[in-house]
């Protein structure tokens, strides 16, 4: 009760500042860049959300359903980009294209100056976003395709439908909630976004709090935006809920795997073409690009300060990642042994926070960090690390609530009344039987947690204390002031991480 | 006889939906009592708040002279000495069998479990984890387990459920004698009449939330309260119907007549549907009084004309329309 009181206290402060800062400050956005912030907003979320949607569905319809040469590769392939964070990706396919990247060198070597694309604008921003967050709505859609859904398709072949007929009718439909489920993450991601955004050098929300914060010290300026954004996030995550309901499908029993369709010739060839195609683009090339970079100079200077950023990043993730199992270990352990509907809404909404973006967070917290300090402590709080691990804890709970709850969900809670039933003591259930049968959960939220912190961005640059610096916030330095080479080893350490969830995440597809 | 466990008036609902409405009985020391009703009864809710794991809204339950739910009160499940047996076993996949059926056990009830082993047939097995057993292992080792902890009553969420058809029987009688030999008070859920009728002492019929009877199984196979237990028991069907009480027959007290048979009542009818039954057929009667339920060691050609029979001892009168 008190931990998720604690957790949620930040949001309190939000809100409690609305009103509150300096009015000028506000004045002045609203009539300045108010609105454009708002377009770029919506019109990178709806780009986004389609171009993904399109990517995503696409090839998770094509790689269920059909049969062709590298199937099972693409299956997992297609994955892959997830690892990118999008500020990373963001530099280097900026790069890639620049002036000084490998296309134009190679063009003006060729005598093909015409061999130049700009990519810096908000389309550009788009497709980028698109590359690495289409995996979302590929994965979700997937493991609707390979599991839930098997027997309606089964049924549609056996009445007998063409294949046209049978994607319209019956795939389609039914994969809309899982559609919806995916952009409805891949949207999130958006919006938490800040790095990529900063450098297309298209403003939007997120980073109206950053300049207002960072550039010209105007918190009160930075809550209003903040809380338009939770506005934004509020309204996706009811259209979300609204749109699941409205197309809710009964989901099928699992019979075994689906027979795929075999295609042929030159359909065949178009199919691996295509998904050869995007791995490459999505994935392929700019960890190529990067890898080059790396290579081309400046290695040396780079691999000496490595070690001591990667540090910092393992230190920082491991200690939070300790901090957070244990509180929602414990908000869980008491939801199973309370049973009440409260210790229910406790334990759930402390997984509030991951589905909101990091600087509504750090805005959240830097209000309730100041006004402790405002006592007679002085700063003790503010830009302390104590307070840069409290703002993981808000905003990872959450993807160390799903293992840990599925757990407790699925097995735990018949295993508690057994426990109960044989007289053992809160104290017994905790040691013989929550932790030992946690063990999975606990390692796989673990890992979770460790990596998703490794990845993180927005929160790290608003909160971390003075001169700290990540793998994530000096490949984001560098890359930001210009020196692409530097950023490369940083850059490739937290995609190399990246990578594990979601190998990770295959084989969680293919066991469920 | 003073009653060894009173349930007195309980509802429960979860939310805003009423699963249980004022249930009352009571059973004797040494019974064995079935709760028995279709999916969605609350037979097992009923269960769950005999062993704790629900609160019930209203009514009180008595277990050996304690009570464990009034207005004021509720008793936690490890304190109630309720021992619960799940449908799906639960037995902690971590532990060996072994200490599994050592876990709920206190240095003053302690006994071997080799002893437990022996007693429920899997000697031997100690050393095992749950997942190296078959189906019906882990059922006996759960109801070893929860015996090792000494609780005054057993209870059992649908314990024939995960048995093979062919296996039942023999698992019945098992079941049957092993809580004999233990002298446990044991209550047990299914939906089930089969198992029911074979295994318990006394039936608790529920529909809705709601008992509908409670009594010995010959009670309530021969004089079911009303037609929902009467069809629930047993194929059978209304021959007489006067005012608000209806005349019900079972099947095999209606039967199809040779002309040297007398019965005190007949009815002439055609055939309509014959299903074998596996000794006998079950056939369906067209007649005045509609479609009636007979039995029949022949089978017999659809549209036959037949005449039905029965003796008024069969008669079973039900108090409703």
């Amino acid at each position: 009760m008190v931990c998720a009181a604690l957790l949620l206290l930040p949001f309190l402060f939000l809100f409690g500042e609305w009103s509150s800062g300096d009015p000028d400050g506000w004045l002045h956005l609203q009539s300045t860049v108010l609105s454009e912030y708002t377009l770029n907003t919506v019109v990178v979320l709806l780009g986004v959300g389609v171009l993904s949607l399109l990517l995503g569905g696409g090839f998770a319809i094509l790689t269920s359903l059909y049969e062709f040469p590298g199937r099972r590769f693409f299956s997992i392939a297609l994955l892959v980009p997830l690892a990118l964070p999008s500020y990373i990706a963001a530099y280097a396919f900026s790069g890639f294209f620049a002036y000084t990247g490998p296309l134009d060198l190679l063009g003006r070597s060729l005598g093909r100056s015409e061999w130049h694309y700009d990519l810096m604008h908000r389309g550009g921003l788009i497709v980028v976003l698109a590359l690495v967050l289409y995996p979302y709505v590929f994965a979700t859609a997937r493991v609707a395709l390979q599991s839930r859904y098997n027997s309606y398709l089964e049924s549609a072949r056996s009445l007998g439908l063409s294949p046209t007929k049978m994607l319209f009718k019956v795939v389609i439909p039914l994969l809309r909630p899982a559609l919806a489920g995916g952009v409805f993450l891949a949207s999130m991601e958006v919006l938490n976004d800040y790095g990529a955004m900063k450098y297309f050098g298209v403003p939007t929300y997120t980073m109206g709090i950053f300049r207002a914060w960072f550039a010209m010290g105007d918190l009160g300026s930075a809550v209003r935006l903040a809380l338009m954004l939770f506005a934004l996030v509020a309204v996706l995550a009811l259209l979300e809920g609204w749109y699941n309901r409205k197309t809710k499908v009964t989901e099928s029993h699992r019979s075994c795997e689906l027979q795929r369709i075999q295609l042929t010739g030159r359909s065949a060839a178009l199919a691996t073409a295509a998904s050869a195609g995007l791995f490459t683009v999505a994935f392929v090339l700019p960890v190529v690009y990067l890898v080059w970079l790396l290579f081309g100079a400046e290695l040396g200077r780079a691999v000496d300060e490595w070690p001591s950023l990667a540090w910092n990043s393992l230190k920082t993730a491991l200690i939070a990642t300790v901090v957070i199992l244990s509180v929602v270990m414990f908000t869980q352990f008491v939801r199973l042994l309370a049973k009440t509907p409260l210790a229910y809404a406790v334990g759930k909404s402390i997984s509030i926070g991951y589905s909101l973006p990091g600087a509504i967070i750090a805005v959240g917290v830097l209000l309730l960090s100041a006004s402790l300090d405002g006592g007679r402590f002085g700063l003790v709080f503010t830009g302390g690390f104590t307070m840069l691990v409290f703002a993981y804890t808000i905003r990872f709970s959450g993807v160390a609530y799903q293992p840990l709850h599925a757990e407790s969900e699925k097995r735990s809670a018949r295993m508690f009344e057994a426990g109960q039933s044989l007289r053992l003591k809160p104290g017994q259930l905790l040691r013989k039987l929550y932790l030992p049968l946690s063990v999975p959960g606990i390692r796989l939220a673990a890992i979770m947690v460790v990596i998703d912190m490794l990845k993180e961005l927005p929160l790290t640059l608003i909160l971390r204390p003075f001169n700290f610096s990540t793998l994530a916030t000096k490949a984001f330095e560098y890359a930001d002031d210009e020196m692409l080479a530097r950023a490369a080893l940083p850059a490739l350490s937290v995609i190399a991480v990246g990578l594990i969830p979601v190998l990770l995440l295959n084989r969680i597809l293919r066991s469920s | 006889m003073n009653p060894f466990l009173t349930l007195s008036g309980i509802s429960h609902a979860y939310g805003k939906t009423k699963v249980l409405h004022n249930c009352s009985f009571s059973a004797k020391p040494g019974e064995l009592v079935a709760l028995l009703g279709e999916s969605g009864s609350g037979k097992t809710t009923l269960l769950r708040l005999i062993a704790g794991f629900e609160r019930p809204t209203k009514g009180s339950i008595q277990l050996n002279g304690r009570t464990l739910v009034a207005p004021g009160i509720f008793t936690v499940p490890e304190k109630r000495q309720v021992g619960m047996v799940f449908q799906d076993y639960a037995l902690f996949p971590h532990l060996t069998v072994e200490k599994n059926i050592g876990i709920g056990q206190t240095s003053s009830n302690r006994k071997n479990a080799d002893d437990w082993l022996d007693l429920v047939g899997l000697n031997g097995l100690g050393g095992r984890l749950p997942h190296e057993l078959s189906g019906g292992q882990q059922q006996r080792i759960a109801i070893a387990r929860s015996l090792a902890a000494s609780p005054e009553i057993l209870l059992l969420d649908e314990p024939f459920s995960n048995i093979d058809e062919s296996l039942k029987f023999g698992f019945r009688m098992e079941l049957r004698s092993l809580l004999r030999i233990v002298g446990m008070n044991a209550i047990f859920v299914t939906h089930d009449t089969k198992d029911a009728l074979a295994v318990a002492d006394t039936i608790v019929v529920l529909k809705d939330g709601c008992i509908r009877q409670t009594g010995s199984p010959e009670d309530i196979y021969l004089r079911p309260a009303d037609s929902y237990v009467a069809t629930l028991m047993g194929p059978c069907s209304t021959v007489r119907n006067e005012g608000r009480k209806n005349g019900m027959v079972r099947a095999e007290h209606l039967h199809i007549l040779h002309p040297s048979i007398q019965k005190e009542t007949t009815l002439n009818g055609t055939v309509e549907h014959v299903l074998y039954q596996g000794g006998h057929f079950l056939v369906g009667v067209r007649t005045a009084n509609g479609l009636l339920l007979a039995q029949s060691n022949d089978c017999l050609p659809i549209d036959a004309k037949v005449t039905v029979g029965y003796n008024n001892e069969h008669l079973m009168w039900l108090n409703e329309a």
